[in-house]
């Protein structure tokens, strides 16, 4: 499901045209990330219990320097600090997607998805978009500007 | 249906006994079997993609507006509003249909989770979560929601917003409520009018709600502000409710610490096969009884969502109360009336108090018609002060089953969110207005068919109640039972105030009939002559000749005492009040501006010399008088709401329970009648207090007396027409005490009425407009008495402006027909819609009431 790359940005944008990017309505839970495995994957501790979540919309670097890059940027945003999930759904392998938000006096509130893309140290999933195009807009920005995955392109 | 069948059964066992002599008092039918009535649903969206998570408000100070929003899958918030009580649904952008989408004046974008209050000034807030989930928005209408302004922004790590406003006897407030970075917060402001809101008090972080979230908020009528969440957040239960007080509100004092008011195996993000997906918490809700005269003023109600055994799914709705703010609590009744077998979830409950009438409104998504346990609809019921913690039966709101797959397939990578995690309800004026998102497309007008949400919602009130002939009376709770009273009594009783008077007059007979198989009473019998009823600030009567004289030519009809002829345009009492004829002649069928409909069928009994009359009434929210809700007791409530109790196991004990405790409580006064009288007589002319003996004879003085019945045979061929059979069990019994065939007559005409009888109602879709405007005029036909899976009215319908036709168009799949107006000059006109239903259809025609539109800008002339 995750690696169907060609053709993404066209659908999406065909997708805002067309005003049906999907209403993102989860619930939250606020605690602290405890422990980062991927730039998409992490364990959120909300204080009586924990889940681990993957962040909606977006798949991260796996392999290679990027996927390091991508695992520190959320490290450096939101391990260990206050933050917030956004939980939206329960995925068939049990896998709970959240959007996961940063709650922190110096970054303020930050979409952490919206930051790897912006970065280029993830991808937006095919098809898939927030409310306002929000990972694409922060896709195009990283594109134009050749950043991580996008460098050389 | 099911309990109408066993007491229909009963009757017929009744009247075998009598048939053979055999007394078969040992059955004792009872058929208690509380009924909520609903319409077809209404699709308040009709907009492509999905819309779910949807709050619903009525305006206070017009009952006949409301206003909807919900998460829209695309940019913005969907918002719709109706000027019907919602029959129809207008949009405050009728391009988009939603607001805060990054149109102009429209708010800030949002992400999601509207919340709506309206308060007695006329103010209608809408609050919603930002597109940059960063701020929680507060928008204020003062026009009933065609536009808004911003009212507040309150910036954080903001979650589940609510917004509340109420009157309270520290002045009219506004609370917002909502998380914030892992605890409760809240904020409140003084209302003194229309768009006068004062800023909003310093943030109050609300004592041990860390981790505490998905919950309410409510104000009490001495302005004390309770919020209510649960703890933990995550996980699927075990969990607890907590409740905090901010004892003076706006004052100084900060929220207590508050309680535990309750534990629950609800958990939440707890999952459930009806919510596999996105999961379900406890919801918890609450409510107050706001009304001054309730016996329980100032009682607050806590609705939430629990679990029976951790994680077995079998979810049930649970209500505990407090009367002292949220200090302490009581136990929890079960207010789905479910089997506990099989397992069936009931999730998303909301609660509300209806102001006027204490009444407790409980809605919910119910799975018990699911064979898998994994789709749902829409359930709700109603409870009183009096005779809570009982509720009615549980009436099936939604008209279909509908699954939570209205958001699938997803987009890769995209969840699939189910209904959300609250749905939204109003109640006020009588009326429960619940809102969900369903994807069943039961009403057929869904863009996207039966793959994505739209809005559903409904108008929930007290049954369906008739007094037909030989006073058979419908309780609107579905029991049926004979009341052979002599003289004035309060059938219908209000909490707006709204009443329906009936006079029985006693028949001298010199036998007597029954029993009757609910009372097990053989008595002598009445028959109703004259109604009469309180119209919003209107008396009305329709009686015979007040000289006494029979007048065979009709009865007369009244309006606030002055005799007065019915057109068919009927007459508009205003504020939605109305009487209008109907398509059976003689007869008239009047509009309550609470929505309660009532038809009465006139027959002549030549014999006699006198007018009867059938009384029928829907869509009703009355639940007090001869024909109220049936309570912990075997007859309908005494008028200071109290039961009358278990009905007595000897006769003698029935008949005094029956005519003297109950029939003398409703009967009515000198100062308390509507009816109008000749000069030198009253309420007391009519007042016949030992009516109807015990036993025969069954003497009237001045009134020959019947000497036999009429043959049953006979009397049978006669009523061969009626179809509904308890009806045509009714007809056999009164043409049998009549000795009057044509009475058979007058009962299909009822049935007639009942089965077609119609309502249209016309509303544009923007006033005033000016001269450059096109203006969306739309009328709306639907049955009188709901009927579901009955289809909507088929037809035609004509337009009038100031009583000429100026366009024709046909209903509709949902029974509406539009017309597009581009006025020729300013000024005020007057709309009409007139329905004609299809040919070979038992469908009525009907007209709306007059619809004043205003046009403003410069005359062309000049």
């Amino acid at each position: 499901m995750r690696k169907k790359w060609v053709g993404a940005g066209i659908l999406s944008l065909l997708m805002f045209a067309a005003g049906g990017l999907p209403a993102r309505a989860g619930d939250s839970l606020y605690g602290k990330v405890t422990a980062v495995k991927s730039g998409d994957v992490m364990t959120f501790d909300y204080g009586d219990g924990q889940y681990e979540i993957r962040l909606e919309g977006i798949e991260a670097v796996k392999d290679g320097p990027l996927a390091e890059q991508a695992a520190q940027k959320v490290r450096e945003m939101v391990l260990g600090k206050n933050a917030r999930m956004r939980f939206e759904g329960r995925e068939k392998d049990g896998a709970m997607q959240a959007r996961l938000y940063t709650d922190d006096e110096v970054l303020g509130i930050k979409d952490v998805a919206i930051e790897l893309v912006r970065s280029g140290l993830a991808r937006r999933v095919e098809g898939f978009d927030l409310k306002y195009g929000e990972l694409s807009a922060a896709e195009n920005e990283a594109r134009a500007a050749r950043r991580g995955l996008w460098a050389g392109r | 249906m099911r309990n109408e069948m066993s007491s229909y059964r009963s009757a017929r066992l009744w009247a075998a006994a009598v048939c053979t002599g055999v007394f078969l008092l040992f059955l004792a039918p009872f058929a208690a079997d509380a009924q909520i009535t609903s319409s077809p649903d209404v699709n308040t969206s009709q907009l492509a993609n999905y819309q779910n998570e949807c709050a619903i408000i009525k305006n206070p100070t017009n009952h006949q507006e409301l206003f909807a929003a919900c998460n829209h899958a695309g940019a913005g918030l969907f918002a719709a509003r109706s000027t019907n009580l919602g029959v129809t649904w207008t949009y405050p952008d009728p391009v988009d249909r939603t607001l805060a989408d990054g149109n102009p004046g429209q708010g800030p974008t949002s992400c999601c989770d509207p919340t709506l209050a309206w308060d007695s000034f006329g103010n209608l807030y809408f609050g919603y979560i930002d597109a940059a989930v960063a701020n929680i928005v507060i928008l204020i209408s003062t026009d009933s929601g065609l536009t808004f302004t911003t009212l507040a922004t309150f910036a954080g790590s903001v979650d589940q917003p609510t917004v509340v406003a109420a009157d309270t006897t520290a002045g009219t407030a506004v609370w917002v409520v909502w998380n914030q970075s892992g605890s409760m917060r809240a904020r409140g402001a003084a209302v003194t009018g229309l768009g006068v809101v004062a800023p909003f008090g310093p943030l109050q972080t609300i004592p041990n709600t860390t981790n505490c979230s998905f919950g309410d908020v409510t104000i009490a009528p001495n302005g004390s502000v309770v919020q209510a969440c649960q703890t933990p957040t995550g996980g699927q239960g075990p969990g607890t409710i907590r409740v905090n007080t901010d004892p003076d509100g706006l004052g100084p004092l900060p929220f207590n610490a508050g309680v535990a008011a309750s534990t629950t195996n609800v958990g939440g993000f707890d999952f459930i096969p009806a919510q596999n997906v996105r999961s379900i918490d406890a919801e918890a809700g609450l409510a107050y009884d706001r009304l001054p005269a309730s016996p329980h003023f100032g009682r607050l109600y806590l609705v939430y969502t629990d679990e029976t055994v951790n994680e077995n799914n079998d979810t049930d709705i649970m209500v505990r109360h407090s009367d002292n703010d949220g200090a302490t609590w009581s136990a929890a009744t079960r207010v789905n009336d479910d089997p506990a077998a099989p397992v069936r979830s009931q999730f998303l409950p909301r609660v509300a108090s209806n102001p006027l009438s204490g009444n407790i409104g409980v809605c919910w998504h119910d799975a018990r018609n699911s064979p898998g346990n994994n789709t749902m609809q829409e359930f709700c019921t109603i409870s009183t002060p009096v005779m809570y913690p009982a509720f009615l039966a549980n009436g099936q709101v939604g008209d279909a089953l509908t699954s939570g797959n209205g958001s699938v397939p997803p987009a890769p990578g995209e969840a699939n969110i189910e209904f959300g995690d609250y749905s939204g309800m109003s109640y006020f004026q009588g009326r429960v207005h619940p809102i969900w998102a369903d994807v069943s497309n039961s009403t057929g007008d869904n863009p996207n068919g039966t793959s994505r949400f739209d809005a559903y919602t409904d108008a929930v009130l007290g049954g369906a109640a008739a007094m037909e002939g030989d006073p058979h009376i419908a309780t609107v709770d579905g029991v049926y039972y004979d009341f052979q009273g002599g003289g004035e009594y309060t059938v219908l009783l209000d909490s707006d105030g709204s009443e329906i008077q009936a006079r029985h007059a006693p028949i001298a007979t010199d036998f007597t009939i029954g029993p009757n198989g609910h009372t097990g009473l053989t008595t002598c019998v009445s028959l109703t002559t004259a109604v009469a009823a309180r119209v919003g600030a209107h008396r009305v009567t329709y009686q015979p000749n007040l000289s006494g004289i029979p007048d065979p030519s009709g009865l007369q009809l009244r309006v606030d005492g002055i005799l007065t002829t019915l057109t068919p345009a009927g007459i508009d009492l205003g504020d939605g009040g109305r009487i209008s004829p109907t398509a059976v002649a003689g007869g008239i069928e009047v509009e309550f501006p609470n929505g309660t409909h009532m038809i009465v069928t006139p027959g002549w009994w030549a014999w006699q010399s006198k007018w009867y009359l059938n009384l029928n009434v829907s869509q009703t929210s009355a639940l007090e008088g001869i024909m109220g809700d049936v309570v912990d007791g075997w007859l309908p409530r005494l008028p200071d709401g109290t039961s009358i109790g278990p009905r007595p196991a000897a006769l003698p004990d029935r008949y005094v329970d029956l005519y003297k405790t109950f029939g003398d409580a409703w009967r009515v006064t000198t100062v308390s009648s509507l009816f109008d009288y000749a000069y030198g007589t009253s309420t007391k002319t009519f007042t016949y207090p030992e009516w109807p003996p015990e036993t025969a004879p069954c003497v009237v003085p001045k009134q020959t007396s019947l000497p036999k019945l009429f043959d049953e045979k006979k009397a049978e061929e006669a009523c061969h027409g009626i179809k509904d059979e308890r009806r045509k069990v009714d007809c056999v019994f009164d043409v049998r005490v009549t000795n009057d065939t044509d009475v058979a007559k007058t009962f299909e005409n009822t049935e007639k009425l009942l089965a077609g009888a119609t309502v249209t109602t016309v509303a544009a879709d923007k006033a005033p407009t000016r001269l450059e405007d096109a203006v969306t005029f739309t009328a709306a036909v639907a049955r009188k008495v709901p009927a579901r899976g009955a289809g909507a009215p088929t037809g035609t319908v004509q337009f009038f402006v100031d009583e000429t036709e100026v366009a024709r168009a046909g209903l509709d799949a949902r029974g509406q027909a539009t017309w597009v107006a581009k006025f020729p000059e300013p000024g005020t006109y007057r709309i009409t819609a007139v329905y004609t239903p299809t040919e070979r259809t038992e469908l009525l025609p009907s007209r709306s009431g007059e619809v004043t539109h205003t046009v403003g800008g410069t005359p062309k002339s000049r």
